[in-house]
C-alpha cells in the first residue's frame, strides 16, 4: 500500500490502464497517509476524502468502460487552497477567506478533473500565498517532512510537503516571486513556474496580476510534463491568457542534454550559503559530464530585480487588498500585514521605473539567449532554516534573500524549473533552477529529466 | 522620508490601521526598497523603456 504512494505517474498510469491498479486503492492508499502522516506535517488544510472516492469510483468504472482519460487518469492530486474549487472551502491560507466557498472552480481544476484527476485534498500554504516560510498561524504551520524542526519554504508549503512525504502524486503551485521553487528546493522536490500566461490562473486568489503563474509540483520532471500537458493552454477568462500551440512535453523526456549550453549568470554564484555552493558546483560538473556545455555570463540588468520585484509585489498586492486592510487588519498576520502596508507607502513613479526595468530586464534575458540554451543556477542562496521564534524577521528575511534569485523568472515571465541538487550538511534538500526562454518547458523538461536520472536525492518511504 | 513618524501619519492619513510593532518591520522593507533603488543609477539608459503593464489586447478590438 505505501510503495503505491511514491509511484511516478508514468508508472502508475500503465497499472491503471491495464486495470492491474484501481484508481480506489490507490487513491485510499494516499487518503491513508494523509490520515496517518499529515497531522504532524500539516501540508492539508482540508483533505477530501468523501470527494476523492466518489472521483475514483468514477474513474474506476469509467476505466472499466473502456473511457481511459489518459496518464492523469485515477492519479491524485492536491490542490493549493488559493484555487477555486466548486462547494469546497478555498481559504488561500487566511482568516479573510476562512469560510469562502466558491460557486465555480479555477480553469485549471477543471482541466485537471477533465483529464481524470483524483482531488484529494485542498494544500496548505503561506497566507495569501505571500511568504517564504510556511507559517501559517490559522490553520497550522506545515512542517518540512525531512526534518519537522525545519521550514518546508513557501508559500506553496503543503505542496511541497505533501509530495515528499507521499501524501499526493501530484500538486499545483502558485509562483509570484518564488513560491514554486522555494518550496521544491526545500523539500527536495520538482516544480515548474511556467512561462507567464501560458497556465490559466481564472479562479485562483491573486497575490500580483502581473506576476502569478500557476503551476505544477511533482517528485519527477517527467510527472511535470504529465500535469502540464493537462494544465497549460489559452483561457478566454484569464486576460493574461497565452494563445500558443501547446506541444507534447513527454516527446524529449529520453533526448539528454548533450550538446544543450548552459549559461550561468554571475548574479546567481554570489551570496550563497557554503553548502549550496558546494552543491552547485557539483552539479555544473555533473551537467558537464552529461554532455553538456557550461558558459559563465553576465546580466548586469539583473542588479535591478530586487527593486523592481518588491515594488511590483508590493504595489499590486496592496492594490488588491487596500480595502481589507482598512477594515480588517487584524485578519492578516503582522508579517503580511507589515509587507502589504510597505506598498501603500511607496511612490507611483518608483512602481513605474520597476516597470521600465522589468522591460530592460527581459530585452536582457532575450539577449542570453541569443548566446546559451537555457540558463541555470540555485534555486535560492540559502540552505533551508530551521524555524526561529521570530518568524516575522524570520519569513521578511528570507523574501530578502531569496528575491534576488526567484524574482528575475517572474518579472521577465521566462520558464524556471526546480530540481533537488543534494543534501545539505544537515540532511536537508538544496535545490537548483534550470530557465529558459518564453515558452521553452519542453526543452527545460527534457534537461530536468535528465537530471533526474542521476537520481539527486533517494526519496524516504516513512 | 520613511521615518516612524511619517510611516505612522502616512498610514493614519490612508484610515489603514496598523500595529505600533509593524512599524519596524515596515521600515525595514521600505529601508530594503530604497536601498535597492540604487542600483538603477547604474543604467542612465533606463528612461527610454516604455513601462510593462498590464494590457488586454482584447479590450481594444
Amino acid at each position: 500500500m505505501t510503495e503505491l504512494a511514491w509511484l511516478p505517474v508514468s508508472q502508475l498510469a500503465h497499472l491503471i490502464q491495464s486495470k492491474q491498479l484501481s484508481p480506489m486503492e490507490l487513491t485510499t492508499a494516499v487518503l491513508h497517509r494523509i490520515d496517518t502522516i499529515d497531522p504532524a506535517i500539516r501540508s492539508y488544510i482540508t483533505p477530501l476524502h468523501e470527494t476523492a472516492l466518489n472521483l475514483a469510483k468514477e474513474a474506476e468504472s469509467d476505466i472499466m468502460h473502456g473511457k481511459y482519460k489518459g496518464p492523469l487518469h485515477g492519479i491524485p492530486i492536491g490542490i493549493k487552497d488559493n484555487y477555486d474549487t466548486k462547494g469546497i472551502r478555498t481559504t488561500s491560507g487566511s482568516k479573510l477567506f476562512a469560510n469562502f466557498i466558491p460557486g465555480k472552480n479555477a480553469t485549471t481544476v477543471d482541466k485537471l478533473l477533465d483529464a481524470g484527476g483524483i482531488i484529494v485534498g485542498k494544500l496548505n500554504l503561506h497566507e495569501l500565498a505571500l511568504g517564504s516560510s510556511g507559517t501559517n498561524l490559522v490553520f497550522g504551520t506545515t512542517r518540512n517532512p525531512w526534518n519537522m524542526r525545519y521550514m518546508p519554504g513557501g508559500s506553496s508549503s503543503g505542496s511541497g510537503a505533501a509530495l515528499s512525504a507521499g501524501l499526493a502524486t501530484l500538486a499545483t503551485g502558485t509562483d509570484t516571486f518564488g513560491s514554486i521553487r522555494v518550496p521544491a528546493a526545500m523539500c527536495g522536490i520538482y516544480g515548474l513556474k511556467p512561462t507567464y500566461g501560458l497556465v490559466s490562473t481564472y479562479g485562483i486568489m491573486p497575490s500580483a496580476w502581473s506576476l502569478d503563474t500557476a503551476g505544477p509540483m511533482a517528485r519527477s520532471a517527467s510527472d511535470l510534463a504529465y500535469m502540464l500537458q493537462a494544465m497549460a493552454g489559452y483561457d478566454a477568462n484569464d486576460p493574461a491568457s497565452l494563445r500558443a500551440a501547446i506541444p507534447d512535453y513527454t516527446e524529449d523526456l529520453n533526448k539528454g542534454i548533450k550538446g544543450i549550453t548552459f549559461g550561468i549568470p554571475k548574479h546567481y554564484l554570489e551570496g550563497l550559503d557554503p553548502d549550496v555552493a558546494r552543491l552547485f558546483h557539483h552539479a555544473v560538473a555533473t551537467l558537464q559530464h552529461l554532455g553538456a556545455e557550461i558558459k559563465e555570463i553576465l546580466i548586469p540588468e539583473l542588479s535591478m530585480s530586487t527593486f523592481a520585484g518588491y515594488m511590483t509585489v508590493t504595489g499590486e498586492a496592496s492594490a488588491f487588498h487596500y480595502k481589507w486592510l482598512q477594515t480588517h487588519a487584524n485578519d492578516y498576520a503582522q508579517d503580511n500585514r507589515s509587507f502589504l502596508l510597505s506598498g501603500t507607502l511607496t511612490k507611483t513613479p518608483q512602481y513605474v521605473k520597476a516597470q521600465q526595468a522589468r522591460r530592460m530586464l527581459t530585452k536582457a534575458f532575450r539577449n542570453a539567449f541569443k548566446e546559451v540554451d537555457l540558463l541555470l543556477g540555485p534555486a535560492i542562496p540559502a540552505t533551508t532554516p530551521a524555524f526561529a521564534n521570530q518568524w516575522v524577521e524570520q519569513n521578511l528575511a528570507l523574501i530578502r534573500r531569496c528575491m534576488p534569485f526567484t524574482v528575475p523568472i517572474n518579472l521577465t515571465g521566462v520558464p524556471s524549473l526546480a530540481v533537488p541538487m543534494g543534501l545539505d550538511t544537515k540532511g536537508l534538500p538544496v535545490g537548483m533552477q534550470i530557465i529558459g526562454k518564453h515558452l521553452s518547458e519542453k526543452q527545460l523538461l527534457q534537461a530536468g529529466s535528465a537530471w533526474e536520472k542521476l537520481n539527486p536525492l533517494q526519496f524516504r518511504l516513512t | 522620508m520613511n521615518g516612524t513618524n511619517d510611516i505612522k501619519q502616512n498610514l493614519l492619513s490612508q484610515a489603514l490601521p496598523f500595529h505600533e510593532t509593524d512599524i519596524p518591520y515596515i521600515h525595514q522593507i521600505l529601508y530594503t526598497i530604497d536601498e535597492a533603488q540604487i542600483t538603477l543609477d547604474q543604467f542612465p539608459q533606463l528612461n527610454e523603456e516604455v513601462p510593462i503593464t498590464v494590457v488586454d489586447k482584447r479590450l481594444m478590438t
